[in-house]
């Protein structure tokens, strides 16, 4: 269901708040306060803060503007013409979000339990995931992806890799 | 300026024998197939040549090295414009009208101007530094952080143009971009915005946080998506259709010519090849009529970039092969091929080897052909990417990005950046901020940090230092040009049409 | 149909965490007993140099591999672990197991004391076994060819002259940088008598150089090398002339008109370095690899890679090493506190 703006012709017309720019653009400035911050306490000299200050100032302000832009009484013909917020479509949000989730597991368990397994788990995991269904294609494309990837790695670019089964590389 | 003598000698180097030859198709296919595999790098591809170089001898290794160097500058271009993941920081100009090229299925077109663009660069730059190597190697000394430093505000005012619709997002981006640019240990040796993490004193990984920004945020949209290019008849090969992209180059000669000698200069200044292909762009871009196009598919967005990538890879050579002094990056690695064959670097060496030198630069016009011939059939070969279907496909590359980062440094800061940045960059993406204006402050971040603070220095904190640097002042002015002429233009233009409409309603 | 995916994603997620498990559970390493030593080495050895490839330790290293093998038994490979000014390779080396089968090659000082002292980092000199320091570099001063200074002596006295208006280069924490500090100090001079400009890597600073950009820098001498035909050495840190400048005289012989000494830091060191409990637990393994790398540095073909490369290796034993080692690290310790205040 659209979340378009009221439209009220009457003086009670709502401000319309773009809350998700909003959070986003806070937590863009908090970080660019804290670092300013954060190079400031260790060091307030010239040589460190040239280029921080005056563009973390920049920033700031700017995250003003940015603020002022997501909340302001639209006028009727802006609404009649702005397209209502888009809300995603339920199925498309969880494969966003659970691609993303996937991504972290690979990022972290990667090095940690071997690259070979955690490739062939998350290639397997994101395909079935993204809809791939025929088993062939789903055990033997991320089990032949993962030998070569350990051996190019490993042996081609002299760039070894931490493996748990794949013996042989180091 | 060009010494015969020497020239005739490097004519004959390259005419008596087949060896300095037999190295160019392997080291342009070492240059290409790395380069193309979003994750892979150029060391990696450096792991593969050095180990080779002692059983060549000194020019075979230079031909060598420059070929992987020649392939690489089109190598980067393919992911960009298949997959919207720059094979390099070198390539995120290419991306900006590369992908949205290959989404409309024109992705045969994309890679022919991309090839063209490649090879045009590098012959108008091997010309340039054959008649002229002296001389430019002598000016890129004068250049200094000064210079530098107008280089990185020219790449800063890009980051306004890429705003979109909100221009406070898009500076508030690169505002981003830039103060990330800069996390790391200060010139004052203190770490900044490292939380205490001993991987993050050199700074946020680069690469990985670039393909983080680009890739998987724009990967994780077409999720839900089948593939890349949804019309089934556009998703093909086509070698007509490759070559009706090449023949396309050639109608944007100008902007090809443009590209050509801004990357070469810039590609001269130390820094400068790595942002040679956004500045190009952005030029580009500013002296069109129709600016708008740019960012939707335009062929002279892709040519731009494309050109002077290509143009500021011979650029940076330079310096080297003029003087022998290595401005860092490729040609610091060239320093290593040298002193493997018991040659040291410094400007003696274009005194003792001007025939080599006259070689290597020949060889590099030569290897152009080579280079399109052989791109050309790598084109047919990557093209496939598009027949694939995305839930192969989007794991394929996000797997081989993160091994590629953690290859990369043997530790988890370059996964781990690739997938936080994949994450803010998905949520850039959605609420309208853009990324590339983000990339853009990241990539300029340090260069500009470092050069502001050493002007700085340099003037003792006095104005009147500027005027002692006439380089850097008439590039100052020719940024400020540039910047302002175009909306001057556009105010006159409006000026004009509006006295025309007051002539009409009052006549 | 999202069931599905869930249950398919579910099932993923929870076999990778089984197989974590079952990972974590069989990972550990047998501890190899004395008698393992006889037989050591049994397989490849790994040297780690914890900068960049290309540079003077990495490739020592290659030369190492080339050419170590045949009297170690077993092959060598490089693999190159930079950041953090030696840093991370440092803690790479650290996290290894002190089997032998991992070591270092990079340029024990500076860059270790300067990890310690400057970058806090998390190890102590007593963590490591310093091989043998068998190529030294030192500091010169040199001037940008144009300039007018035909001494140093001369440079000096347009710096009192002139305050504020001379400018070097340098690498912030460097032996160069320190030393450049340490002569002002000696000649009562404040660090704001002369610019400094900070560069991060020498590229960019000796093209500046080179350039005429910047007026003098002290620095190693090894690295000047490129620019060579652009600069005049007027002084070098050593208690002793050098062939390679004849006319540079030792720093401390220009100072002394002015009633100053400077100290001679050491430049690079560049050493084999094990983590301390190898030599400890494994005693005969580590004679065998210091005898491999004795033979290796007498062997004629490698002596020729050597002066081929303009490399040096001297022996100058473990204890000399670790004595040079140490009083570096007091030295840059005392001038801690002048870093911070310039």
């Amino acid at each position: 269901m659209p979340d378009a703006p009221s439209i009220n012709e009457s003086a009670d017309r709502k401000f319309a708040v773009d809350m998700p720019n909003i959070l986003f653009a806070t937590a863009l400035a908090g970080w660019i306060a804290w670092y300013c911050w954060d190079a400031w306490h260790a060091n307030s000299a010239m040589e460190n803060m040239i280029l921080i200050l005056p563009v973390s100032t920049a920033g700031l302000l700017l995250y003003f503007f940015v603020i002022a832009g997501s909340i302001k009484r639209p006028s009727l013909a802006e609404i009649q013409s702005t397209p209502p917020h888009e809300l995603m479509d339920r199925g498309v949000a969880i494969k966003i979000a659970g691609s993303m989730a996937m991504l972290a597991a690979l990022v972290l368990a990667g090095p940690l339990i071997g690259f070979d397994v955690a490739t062939f788990v998350y290639m397997l995991g994101m395909m079935a995931f993204l809809g791939e269904r025929r088993i062939l294609v789903l055990l033997f494309f991320p089990l032949l992806f993962s030998v070569a990837v350990i051996y190019c790695f490993g042996t081609l670019l002299a760039t070894p890799l931490p493996v748990l089964i794949f013996r042989g590389q180091n | 300026m060009l010494d015969l003598h020497a020239l005739i000698a490097a004519l004959h180097l390259l005419g008596s024998s087949w060896q300095p030859w037999a190295v160019v198709i392997p080291g342009i296919l070492i240059g290409l197939l790395i380069h193309s595999v979003p994750g892979l790098t150029t060391s990696m591809a450096l792991a593969i040549c050095l180990p080779l170089i002692p059983y060549m001898n000194f020019l075979q290794a230079l031909i060598f090295m420059t070929a992987m160097y020649a392939g690489s500058v089109f190598g980067v271009a393919i992911p960009a414009i298949l997959l919207n993941v720059p094979g390099s920081a070198a390539a995120v100009g290419t991306t900006f009208d590369g992908f949205p090229m290959a989404k409309a299925g024109k992705h045969n077109e994309a890679l022919g101007l991309a090839l063209v663009a490649s090879c045009f660069g590098q012959v108008v730059v091997y010309l340039l530094l054959l008649g002229l190597a002296g001389p430019i190697g002598a000016f890129a000394l004068k250049l200094g952080p000064p210079e530098m430093l107008v280089l990185s505000l020219w790449g800063v005012t890009l980051i306004g143009t890429l705003s979109g619709r909100h221009l406070s997002r898009g500076l508030l981006a690169g505002v981003l971009g830039l103060l990330l640019g800069t996390v790391g240990v200060s010139a004052r040796g203190v770490p900044r915005g490292t939380f205490g993490i001993d991987l993050l004193l050199d700074g946020i990984p680069v690469v990985p946080a670039i393909v983080g920004l680009f890739a998987a945020a724009e990967l994780f949209n077409l999720v839900g998506r089948e593939y890349i290019v949804d019309n089934l008849a556009q998703r093909q090969v086509k070698a007509i259709r490759i070559l009706a992209g090449m023949r396309e180059a050639f109608r944007h000669k100008t902007v090809m010519l443009r590209g050509a000698i801004l990357g070469s200069c810039i590609g001269i200044i130390p820094g400068g090849h790595a942002i040679a292909n956004l500045l190009s762009y952005s030029e580009a871009r500013r002296v069109a009529k129709d600016p708008e196009k740019f960012g939707t598919g335009d062929p002279r967005g892709v040519l731009a970039a494309e050109t002077a990538n290509a143009s500021s890879e011979g650029g940076s050579m330079a310096t080297l092969l003029a003087l022998g002094i290595p401005t860092g990056g490729a040609t610091a690695v060239m320093l290593v091929a040298f002193s493997m064959q018991n040659i040291t670097g410094g400007p003696s060496f274009m005194r003792d080897h001007a025939d080599i030198v006259y070689a290597v630069i020949l060889a590099n016009l030569a290897q152009v052909a080579v280079l399109a011939v052989v791109g050309f059939a790598f084109i047919f070969a990557a093209g496939f990417v598009v027949k694939v279907r995305l839930r192969l496909l989007v794991p394929t590359i996000l797997t081989l990005a993160v091994i590629g980062s953690y290859a990369l440094s043997h530790d988890i800061a370059g996964p781990i950046t690739l997938a936080v940045f994949a994450i803010i960059g998905w949520i850039m993406h959605k609420l309208d901020y853009p990324v590339q204006a983000a990339v853009v402050g990241l990539l300029l971040g340090r260069g500009a940090e470092g050069n502001l603070l050493r002007t700085y220095q340099m003037s003792g904190g006095n104005f009147g230092f500027l005027l002692t640097r006439p380089i850097a002042i008439v590039m100052f002015i020719l940024l400020v040009a540039s910047t302002t002429l175009p909306l001057v233009r556009s105010m006159r233009t409006a000026a004009r049409k509006g006295k025309l409409k007051w002539n009409e309603e009052h006549s | 149909m999202e069931r599905r995916t869930f249950l398919t994603s579910g099932a993923a997620v929870l076999g990778s965490s089984l197989i974590g498990a079952a990972a974590g559970c069989s990972r550990f390493r047998s501890v190899e007993g004395n008698r393992g030593d006889q037989a050591w080495p049994q397989r490849l050895l790994t040297i780690v140099v914890p900068f960049d490839v290309g540079g003077s330790a990495d490739r020592l290293s290659r030369g190492f591999a080339q050419y170590m093998p045949k009297y170690l038994g077993q092959p060598m490979t490089v693999v190159d672990r930079a950041g953090a000014s030696g840093m991370i390779g440092t803690n790479w080396l650290l996290q290894q197991p002190t089997d032998g089968y991992t070591v270092m090659m990079t340029p024990a000082t500076p860059y270790i004391p300067i990890n310690i002292i400057i970058t806090n980092a998390h190890y102590t000199l007593d963590d490591f076994t310093f091989v043998n320091g068998q190529w030294t570099d030192y500091s010169a001063l040199i001037v940008a060819k144009d300039r007018p200074w035909r001494t140093a002596g001369e440079l000096i006295d347009a710096i009192r002259a002139n305050p504020g208006k001379i400018s070097t280069g340098v690498d912030f924490g460097s032996v160069g940088h320190i030393e450049t500090l340490a002569m002002l100090e000696a000649l009562g001079l404040k660090p704001n008598a002369i610019r400094f400009v900070t560069f991060d890597g020498s590229g960019a600073m000796h093209a500046a150089l080179a350039g005429g950009q910047l007026d003098f820098y002290i620095g190693q001498s090894e690295s000047n090398l490129v620019i060579r035909d652009y600069v005049r050495t007027l002084a070098v840190f050593l208690d002793h002339r050098v062939p390679d400048f004849p006319d540079a005289p030792p720093i401390n012989d220009v100072l002394k008109p002015y009633h100053a000494t400077v100290p001679l830091i050491a430049g690079s060191v560049r050493t084999f370095v094990f983590p301390s409990a190898f030599k400890v637990k494994h005693p005969v393994a580590y004679a065998k690899f210091v005898s491999a790398y004795r033979a290796t540095l007498d062997a004629p073909n490698f002596k020729k890679f050597l002066s081929d490369n303009q490399m040096a290796g001297d022996w100058v034993g473990e204890a000399r090493t670790t004595q040079i080692i140490r009083e570096q690290f007091e030295v840059l310790s005392k001038y801690k506190s002048l870093l911070n205040k310039s």
